[in-house]
């Protein structure tokens, strides 16, 4: 790491890598803007502390208590029950799985605290839980509140908020879990996903630990947590050559302790932020300071984003971009909000990344795993679509499913400037970088009866690049 | 066809492709040696009719999540099995007795019939020495065909394609619904990734069909099914290739325009002559049939069905997916004689480990080793292969395999898809007596 180099070579290609990265991306003045306050100040602004997402109305206790006396009725009624009670009661439920999702996103939007989010659906990533078992948006919703807390800050302090949490108590099987026959899912998961990573404990120390966890209750309609005493096996346990009584806490206290748990985390953070192949020098470095530090976010993330590593040319440009990265990032960058909420769920789901919905606890695997020939086409045609306005002749497409830009406006700025480029801007707008000169002919050629300096032929142009392989990569 | 940079016209522009946007995508630069021999391949199968009416084609059903084997093909003479499982024990007089020891789930009715009438073949005890019960290292093991210790990059199939089909035809393999697996990961870019047919059209038809919404995962909670098991829904492990990722873009995008259209005109022409339940695992079958029936040169599917991870109040879940699982193969199976391509196609289904033998305090089971693994076709002999693993001797609670699943690659590989087995598992592995 070189701070004094950074400053010399500080460049608008490095402030729009780190708003990519660190963030989902911007608009080119949002990239000047932190191109201008210089690299420390700008990693200083990214990593400020989360502002809070709005409250989702029905997210409220009384809210949720009247919904739990509805779901409750409906169960206690069994084979009287009025079937179209249930049947409201579960299309109710539907419909706020969906609007869980698009507040979310809405957000990772419009949050003037965009690496507080990234970092968030990182840990959503890293815990992941899902809707499609623990069957309540509440509990969701709780849990994205918990990792948004504790995102930035002491990650063993995260963990055990975690385990307390209870859509991860239903997720991974903790409610029913009891002395004498505890259950090993949890336990299992957090060695092996959360803290440590395979090869790092025996079977033996998962047996153990799942002892520990032992009588962990939530309530699956309203949440909240305890330890219901009589079915906690409070008795000596051996888990990583440690002896005790350990509770979950002693647990997790002890698995950070090894050492695996910072090269572990380590590793995947720079996955997500940096690049894949991990390079294991940086790694291990890192991995050493944030085990020093305790495992503190933000001096990590500030270590990694002014590092040199992180600025390289091979690094930049060079990540697949996740379906959500890739929406938000597109909203970001064309100053718009998303699509309509039936529009957005439906095309993400087709891109195979549904918030709150993950596949498995380990979450998604991100990088090329998201390409596929389906995904692939749907990601162009979709990108395109997204921008291209109206064409003449072919009937009214709904504006539900396209971006809202401010064409004229960019109209009237390149107005301003007749020396301007419209490719060029462009193309720096949505990639950061120009197109090898074979593809903008190609493109200019395609649009040649197009005024690019007039709205309809530069949201074409825009649509055009899009569409392009390279736009999937930031 | 020669191969030429991508449109240029005007009029060529506002047609619809499959690929709107690549009109304004040109061949990228390191193609060139590679492309002639892609293009060309995908010139020519645009020009013929697909004709591949006669190789042998291999369908792969994924269990994702870790079936239980011994809920599945049940002991049910054996006290030790009932003293394991005083909760989730089948009773004998529910179980569909093959014989006078085992017998199936009582969901697997047509799986029954199937084996009455010589399609169906059950291989006993399958698993690996020093087995892992990690989700993800475990499918990766079984997908990349590696010792327990050992990591690859490339998977089986993958390897077959390199090994044994000519060219690099994107189609050679096709995964329906969700991501490419890793069995599928070789050096050539082989692999189609096609979404499930709803009805008879391709889920997606444009970007802007907000009308043909995925009914499975989120709506879920609409029609109240019992999700216990779906904590695992489907595993697929990234791979660690190396590689430039714009490269790896543009080369994904030109085999979907090569693929794409040959898949989409054998779907649109599919005319199913067998009944089909309405469930996930009949939709993706139901895909695959229909590109077998439109003739495509396709030599493996890959299609995924999940939930099976059943650690909570395994019972109802497992009945659900067993079901799921009987009657699409036995839909799949009659529409295979119907089409006349039932001497030609058979379907392997497996799962990353079975489950532990002792039931746990929530009514369910945790992950555990060896388990049976169910086989149909036409050609196959059917019957119960390999030993029946003992309930006494046991690895650690777990039920330790006889038959390594590699012994049933290696015959899959040589003994149906015609191809020496051991290039591909870097080294010979005892085979099955699996066809007639």
């Amino acid at each position: 790491m070189a701070n004094s180099q950074l400053h010399k070579t500080w460049t608008p290609t490095h402030a729009a890598h780190l708003l990519n990265r660190a963030g989902f991306g911007g608009t080119p003045q949002q990239i000047a803007n932190l191109h201008e306050a210089g690299p420390e100040a700008a990693v200083e602004m990214l990593l400020a502390p989360a502002v809070s997402p709005p409250k989702i109305p029905w997210a409220e206790p009384e809210q949720v208590e009247i919904f739990a006396a509805r779901a409750r009725e409906v169960r206690q009624a069994g084979n009287q029950a009025d079937p179209e009670a249930q049947r409201m009661l579960r299309r109710e439920q539907a419909q706020r799985d969906r609007d869980l999702q698009f507040w979310w996103l809405d957000w990772m939007v419009a949050s003037p605290t965009p690496a507080a989010e990234k970092l968030t659906l990182f840990w959503h990533g890293h815990f992941a839980t899902s809707l499609n078992k623990v069957r309540n948006p509440y509990l969701l919703y709780l849990q994205n509140l918990t990792l948004r807390q504790h995102a930035m800050g002491a990650i063993p302090e995260l963990t055990r908020a975690i385990s307390r949490d209870p859509a991860m108590i239903l997720w991974l099987d903790l409610q029913r879990s009891g002395r004498g026959k505890p259950n090993e899912n949890f336990a299992r998961e957090l060695m092996e996903l959360f803290v440590l990573g395979e090869g790092n404990y025996s079977e033996q120390d998962v047996l153990e630990s799942a002892r520990a966890f032992t009588g962990y209750r939530t309530h699956p309609l309203r949440g909240g947590f305890q330890v219901v005493q009589r079915m906690h096996d409070s008795g000596p346990k051996s888990i990583l050559n440690e002896k005790g009584d350990f509770d979950g806490d002693g647990v997790i206290q002890i698995l950070f302790q090894q050492e695996a748990a910072a090269r572990f985390l380590c590793r995947k953070i720079w996955r997500y932020y940096v690049s894949d192949p991990v390079d294991e020098g940086q790694v291990g470095a890192l991995a050493r300071s944030f085990r020093d530090a305790n495992y503190e976010m933000r001096p990590l993330l500030r270590q990694i984003f002014l590092s040199r590593e992180f600025y390289e040319p091979a690094n930049i440009r060079s990540q697949i971009k996740g379906p959500v990265q890739w929406l938000v990032q597109l909203c970001r960058q064309m100053d718009s909000p998303l699509p309509s909420q039936v529009f957005t769920l439906s095309v993400l789901r087709g891109l195979g990344q549904i918030l709150f919905s993950p596949p498995n606890v380990k979450g998604w695997d991100g990088g090329k795993s998201w390409i596929t020939t389906d995904t692939l086409a749907r990601r162009m045609e979709t990108g395109e679509a997204l921008l291209t306005p109206n064409q003449r002749g072919q009937g009214n497409r709904r504006q539900a499913e396209r971006l809202e830009v401010s064409w004229q406006e960019w109209v009237g700025e390149l107005s301003t400037d007749p020396g301007a480029s419209p490719i060029d801007r462009a193309s720096w707008r949505l990639l950061q970088t120009k197109l090898p000169p074979e593809a903008s002919r190609t493109i200019l050629e395609s649009l040649q009866s197009e005024d690019l300096r007039q709205a309809h032929g530069l949201a074409l142009l825009h649509a055009k690049i899009a569409g392009l392989p390279t736009y999937q990569l930031t | 066809m020669k191969p030429t940079l991508r449109l240029k016209t005007r009029r060529e522009f506002l047609r619809t492709t499959m690929l709107g946007a690549a009109s304004c995508w040109t061949v990228p630069a390191f193609i060139q040696q590679t492309f002639f021999s892609m293009n060309a391949r995908a010139a020519d199968s645009a020009v013929q009719v697909a004709t591949g009416r006669d190789h042998p084609i291999l369908v792969v059903v994924q269990l994702a999540g870790g079936n239980d084997g011994l809920n599945t093909l049940i002991p049910y003479a054996d006290d030790l099995y009932y003293q394991a499982r005083p909760r989730l024990g089948i009773a004998a007089n529910e179980v569909l007795k093959l014989n006078d020891h085992l017998g199936l789930h009582p969901a697997l009715g047509d799986l029954q019939q199937l084996f009455g009438s010589g399609e169906l073949a059950i291989v006993q005890g399958v698993g690996y020495p020093n087995p892992n019960r990690s989700h993800f290292r475990s499918t990766e093991i079984w997908e990349t065909a590696s010792e327990s210790n050992q990591s690859l990059n490339s998977g089986w199939l993958g390897r077959y394609f390199d090994n044994a089909c000519d060219g690099a035809d994107p189609t050679a393999g096709v995964t329906v619904g969700g991501q490419l697996p890793q069995s599928f990961i070789g050096s050539k870019p082989v692999g189609m990734v096609v979404p499930s047919m709803a009805g008879n059209r391709l889920r997606r038809q444009n970007a802007s069909d907000t009308t043909m919404m995925d009914s499975a995962g989120m709506d879920d909670s609409d029609s109240g099914i019992n999700m216990e098991g779906s904590s695992i829904l489907s595993v697929t492990n990234s791979t660690a290739t190396g590689g430039n990722p714009l490269d790896f873009l543009e080369r994904t995008a030109l085999n979907a325009e090569a693929g794409g259209a040959k898949i989409d005109s054998a779907i649109k022409q599919f005319q199913p002559g067998a009944e089909w339940p309405a469930n996930r695992l009949a939709q993706q079958l139901r895909t695959v049939a229909a590109m077998i029936g439109g003739g495509l040169d396709t030599r493996v599917y890959y299609t995924t069905l999940g939930g099976f991870d059943t650690h909570n109040n395994q019972l109802g879940t497992h009945q659900r997916l067993l079901g799921e699982l009987g009657t699409s193969l036995a839909a799949f199976d009659r529409e295979m004689k119907h089409q006349g391509n039932h001497d030609r196609v058979m379907v392997m289904s497996f799962s990353e480990f079975g489950r532990r033998v002792a039931e746990n305090g929530s009514a369910g089971t945790d992950h555990g080793a060896a388990a049976p693994l169910i086989l149909t076709g036409g050609k196959l002999k059917a019957g119960l292969l390999g030993k029946t693993p003992s309930l006494s001797s046991l690895n650690r609670g777990d039920i330790q395999h006889s038959v390594d699943f590699r012994s049933l690659y290696a015959t899959v590989l040589e003994d149906w898809l015609g191809t020496p087995s051991a290039p591909i598992l870097s080294k010979a592995f005892p085979k099955l007596p699996l066809f007639t």
